[in-house]
């Protein structure tokens, strides 16, 4: 500040001494001036009133026109044709009353004439009238009263010139004469717009005035002379020939005299009237004395001076608030900088707290467990989701590890202890035992938080349930596992059936050569045994692969359960007690009666077996309706009404390891001999192919409760159920002659074997192929084959396949296709027509040759008679 | 003549209400109202006469009866014919003084539907036409040359004495007028006069320069065309005095056409009402307002 007062005080002082010696220039220059302007305005008078006097006779030749003109419009009314009509006429001796009114009408229409104009063109006279010799007024070109004129001296006096009435009035008066006679006058007044019209208006102001004089020295008009203010009385002294005079009259009061430039000229054609212009002499020419230069000049000095004086403190105040203002304006902006950061920070800060209010939202309402611990693993915060899985609300100040159990029966999680130490992230899965007791399956992820400085000081812990995804893995994997052991189990009873169906063939052709002696035929006999119980043994593993044959019908359960309970009761022996509860109202189902009668034998035979000192078995049945949760966890095909079928015992029950294997083929807990362990392996596959569930429900020294769902009819199963084909048993004809032609296609070799023998001892001309292709290339060799005897299954091509080759070239001739499944023909063969049929490995070739004969012969009745084969 | 005018004009009140009932009975004839619409044309009889129709196309009855035609919608048409003629081309009969008696009259053609020119109200044309309301006021007065002897009587405030004194005037005087118009002597009894009456056949208009000529030392002449004359020759006419009551003018109709003659009556009080009349008046006849300015300032209801 200070330095900034030294700069404006160095400045200030050169500043000023410039603008004082300015300040003495200009008052030099102006006295200067105002010498040259005092000349020049001298001069200026002088050219002006020169001047004036030329614009005065100008104007006072106007006038004269004026009223000259107006003179002649008023002698020629007064000349006029209507005018000495009228004086013709009266002086003819003719009244008013009769005829000589009418001749004063177009004298009216004339005088009207002339005030009021057609056109545009202005009046001159405000009203004409004409005047007998008496003063009576004859005709006017006005309404109402005529105006006493005729009473006026100036008017009567005036001899025919243009006279100033006595109340100030320019007026024509025209005396007329009739043979010689005075007859009359006409005056006719001047309108004074007209008058003034006539002057120049630029010249027509209050401060400078026109007059128009008479002799007498009355002015007109009035009211101009009333506004040129006080007039000099002795205007009228001033010569009329066009000079400048200069008047002076004292003024009112103790005021200096004003003085007055008057300029008078006669105007021509009247001679008693003149034209005079006044001023006054200060508005004209001003004050041109020198004493007021000198005064003017003083004054004028006087005022610079003062001006720079104001100047130079008004200068000095400006910097200084100048200054002010900068700086007022420097903090101001300095303010407004800081303000502005402020409410940056305010900003961000507020940023931030949003953020870490919507992330910390977030976090406590995520779905995943998620918590935060010290260093050394001490909880320090749990989120919503981590304290339901916990069970606890207040977990803080625990340590983290406490609440994690590597396994069942652990109160502590080394895994997650040892995480918790770790440097890096660890993943793992862990089982988490809540206050309510039930484990809860999670998988852990931790990760540790490091300080700027690289030290650990806290792990986060994020904790995901899969107690659920767990459980449906393993039942998953369960199911797979059984899925697989089907498959297995029904491919190997396939493939045992071909070698059943060849030892049977074997040997009942053996049995069929054999004499009755033979000692032979009892080993015979033993084989044809063990292979019908092999047979029964593929059953159900066929069963338990749901490759069994199926005939669904509509049942009422709980009739089943009735028609089947005095056997269940001789099957469970007298020791157990069977008891039945029935519900009411239970929807049908869609099953194979015999497959549910043996699923309830089964399960009786199971609960007989886990009850060796008797018990209690109940068979209860009820309606019930699987929500999806349910059916999901049921694994039942679809959420929807069911009819549920329990069977349960009051045997040794079952732990988890054990319940989990019971329905895997070969599966027992029975001693070696007692059971084959198929006999819920089979329950599983009925079940499972009727389209239900079954599921157990089991605990060691508790029993066992088996619950079969069943789908309540209206759902009927989509596949997996045929009907059964007609039986061998059903085709049995009298043996009749065999000559025809057969085609025996089958992969194995030794029952293609068997068959070729069998049929050809029976007269039958046989031919064999190894596989279907195989057979195509035979059918091409040969002419005619009446029937086509072929194993479903086989490489390169099937036996339904193999079946519509030969109907294209055999169209009648039958056809029956081997299986050692059940729904293989008729899923894959398609509609083969009435003389086809179906026959199930392993069977009895009797019954085979039977239905061949049978089907020969029907085709032969239905063909038409051969004429000949070219 | 004023009590006479009175007696008139009743015979025409009274003809008028009786018209209308004949006409009824009878059917329209064929000049009245609905045949002027029919032939779509108003046929205006007018003799040259002063400002009333000046023979130059128009004229004060000119102009009021072509506004009279443009009310009905139909076009007008001036049919030009004179004073001898102009009953007989309305009536369709030859009517005159001597005649005024329709049924006895031979039948000539109809040649207008109406008489608007100056046509003053006498008695006997009111027997055998039908008078509109007053359209102007008229006086018949005498006028001299100007070096004639007789001179102009002073004004009494009496008419009546004034036209004792004019008729007094005439002895031994040639007096010029026209046979059966306004201007026939007989109509104001001045064949009962010692005056010397010279009737002639001559229009109204050249009344003024026979007098100057010397063709009489006297002359009756209306108003309207004194007024005229006046001007015309100043200094060369005197009016004596009046010999005449104050006259009326009016616009004859057939006596059959009494829808017409309806008609015209409120087209007229709608011109005396909107302006229309007293700017004709002011156009044609100025200074009339002053020689008549009772009728004038009554709005033309005498």
């Amino acid at each position: 500040m200070a330095a900034t007062s030294s700069r404006r005080s160095a400045w200030f002082a050169p500043r000023t001494g410039v603008l004082i010696a300015t300040g003495l220039a200009l008052a030099l220059l102006v006295g200067y001036l105002l010498q040259i302007n005092y000349r020049s305005a001298l001069r200026v008078r002088d050219n002006l009133l020169a001047q004036r006097s030329l614009h005065v006779h100008s104007h006072a030749l106007a006038v004269g026109h004026f009223l000259a003109s107006s003179s002649e419009d008023i002698r020629y009314l007064a000349e006029s044709r209507e005018v000495a009509a009228f004086y013709e006429s009266r002086d003819l001796g003719m009244s008013m009353q009769y005829g000589l009114a009418l001749s004063l009408v177009p004298i009216r229409d004339r005088m009207r004439a002339l005030v009021q104009p057609k056109g545009e063109t202005p009046s001159r006279f405000e009203r004409v009238e004409l005047i007998d010799e008496n003063g009576r007024v004859l005709v006017d070109s006005g309404d109402g009263e005529p105006p006493p004129w005729g009473d006026d001296p100036h008017l009567v006096t005036s001899g025919g010139k243009v006279v100033l009435t006595s109340d100030g009035r320019l007026a024509i008066a025209r005396p007329h004469l009739f043979k010689g006679r005075l007859v009359g006058m006409f005056v006719a007044m001047l309108r004074s717009e007209s008058v003034l019209d006539v002057l120049p208006k630029a010249q027509a102001r209050a401060d400078s005035s026109f007059v128009i004089l008479d002799e007498e020295g009355r002015r007109y008009p009035p009211e101009r002379a009333k506004a040129s203010g006080d007039l000099p009385a002795r205007l009228v002294t001033v010569p009329a020939d066009g000079r400048m005079v200069e008047l002076s009259e004292a003024a009112p009061g103790r005021g200096p005299p004003a003085r007055f430039l008057a300029v008078r000229v006669a105007i021509p054609g009247q001679d008693r009237f003149s034209l005079a212009q006044v001023d006054r002499a200060t508005d004209l020419v001003g004050d041109l004395s020198p004493t007021a230069s000198a005064v003017q000049l003083a004054g004028a000095t006087f005022a610079i001076i003062l001006a720079l004086c104001l100047a130079i403190y008004l200068n000095t105040r400006s910097l200084v608030l100048q200054a002010r203002l900068d700086e007022s304006l420097r903090r101001e902006k300095e303010i407004a900088e800081k303000r502005d950061a402020l409410e940056r920070e305010i900003a961000e800060r507020e940023r931030l707290e949003t953020a870490h209010a919507v992330l910390a939202m977030a976090v406590d309402q995520a779905a995943e467990a998620i918590a935060v611990t010290d260093a050394l693993g001490v909880l320090e915060y749990a989120n919503a989701a981590f304290e339901g899985m916990a069970g606890h609300a207040q977990l803080r100040g625990r340590p983290a590890a406490d609440l994690f159990a590597a396994s069942a029966g652990e109160a502590r999680s080394p895994g997650l202890a040892q995480a918790l130490t770790r440097t890096t992230p660890w993943k793992g899965e862990l089982s988490i035992r809540s206050s309510a007791g039930s484990p809860v399956d999670a998988e852990v992820v931790t990760s540790p938080v490091q300080s700027r400085a690289g030290a650990i000081v806290k792990y986060v812990i994020v904790a995901r349930d899969v107690t659920e995804e767990k459980r449906l893995r393993d039942q998953l994997r369960h199911s797979q596992k059984l899925e697989a052991i089907g498959t297995l189990a029904g491919g190997v009873a396939h493939d045992f059936r071909n070698l059943l169906a060849a030892i049977k063939a074997n040997a009942e052709f053996c049995l069929d050569g054999m004499p009755s002696s033979d000692p032979s035929r009892e080993d015979v006999h033993q084989i044809l045994e063990a292979v019908a119980r092999s047979v029964e043994l593929t059953r159900q593993l066929l069963a338990f692969g749901r490759r069994q044959v199926l005939k669904p019908e509509t049942l009422e359960i709980n009739g089943v359960v009735a028609s089947v309970e005095k056997m269940l009761r001789r099957t469970i022996g007298e020791n157990i007690e069977l008891t039945t509860r029935l519900g009411e109202d239970l929807s049908p189902v869609y099953v194979d009666r015999g497959q549910l009668e043996q699923v309830l034998v089964n399960l009786l035979v199971n609960a007989r077996d886990a009850m060796p000192r008797g018990g209690r078995v109940v068979v209860s049945t009820e309606g019930v309706l699987l929500e999806e949760e349910e059916a999901r966890m049921l694994e039942a095909p679809a959420p929807g009404e069911y009819v549920k079928v329990s069977v349960a015992d009051q045997g040794i029950g079952m732990d988890p390891v054990t319940r989990s294997r019971i329905f895997e083929p070969f599966f027992t807990t029975k001693p070696q001999g007692k059971g084959t362990g198929l006999g819920l392996a089979t329950v599983y596959g009925i079940v499972q192919q009727s389209r239900g569930v079954i599921n157990v429900r089991s605990a060691p020294n508790e029993g066992a409760t088996f619950d079969i769902y069943l789908p309540a009819h209206g759902e009927a199963p989509p596949v997996a159920v045929v009907p059964a084909p007609p039986s061998v048993a059903e085709c049995r004809i009298p043996s009749a002659r065999a000559h025809e032609t057969v085609l025996v296609v089958e992969d194995e070799a030794q029952l293609r074997a068997a068959l070729q023998r069998q049929l050809a001892s029976e007269g039958y001309h046989v031919l064999t192929a190894t596989d279907g292709r195989d057979a195509v290339a035979v059918l091409q060799g040969v002419e005619h084959v009446e029937l086509l005897l072929s194993d479903v299954v086989m490489p390169h091509l099937g036996g339904p396949e193999l079946a519509r080759v030969f109907r294209e070239r055999h169209p009648n001739a039958p056809v029956i296709l081997m299986t050692g499944y059940s729904d293989e023909a008729v899923a894959r063969g398609g509609d083969l027509g009435p003389s086809a049929a179906l026959v199930q490995k392993p069977y009895d070739f009797r019954d085979l040759a039977q239905l061949v004969r049978r089907l020969l012969d029907a085709a032969a009745a239905a063909a038409p008679p051969l004429t000949s084969v070219a | 003549m004023y009590m006479s005018t009175r007696a008139v004009a009743s015979i025409c009140a009274a003809l008028a209400l009786l018209l209308p009932t004949a006409a009824a009975a009878g059917g329209e004839a064929g000049g009245d109202l609905a045949a002027v619409k029919s032939r779509g044309v108003l046929r205006h009889l007018g003799i040259p006469y002063a400002n009333f129709v000046t023979g130059s196309g128009d004229g004060f009855d000119v102009e009021l009866m072509r506004l009279f035609a443009a009310r009905l919608g139909v076009r007008y048409e001036f049919v030009e014919t004179d004073w001898p003629a102009v009953l007989p081309d309305l009536t369709g009969r030859s009517v005159s003084p001597a005649l005024a008696d329709l049924e006895s009259a031979q039948p000539v053609p109809i040649r207008g539907d109406v008489v608007a020119t100056g046509l003053t109200m006498l008695k006997w044309r009111a027997s055998v036409i039908s008078f509109s309301s007053v359209v102007f006021p008229t006086q018949v007065w005498v006028l001299a040359r100007a070096g004639s002897p007789v001179q102009p009587i002073k004004p009494s405030q009496s008419l009546p004495q004034d036209i004792a004194r004019v008729k007094a005037l005439l002895d031994a005087h040639t007096l010029l007028g026209i046979a059966k118009t306004c201007l026939d002597p007989t109509l104001y009894g001045l064949e009962k006069t010692k005056a010397k009456l010279a009737v002639r056949k001559v229009r109204l208009d050249e009344i003024a320069p026979l007098l100057i000529q010397g063709e009489a030392e006297l002359a009756l002449l209306d108003v309207a065309d004194a007024m005229i004359a006046l001007q015309k020759w100043p200094g060369k006419i005197k009016v004596i005095g009046p010999i005449s009551e104050r006259q009326e003018m009016g616009v004859a109709f057939r006596k059959d056409a009494p829808r017409l003659h309806e008609a015209f009556e409120a087209f007229l009080a709608e011109a005396h009402r909107d302006g229309t009349y007293r700017r004709l008046v002011q156009k044609y006849f100025p200074e009339a307002p002053v020689y008549f300015p009772d009728f004038f300032t009554s709005g033309g209801r005498s």
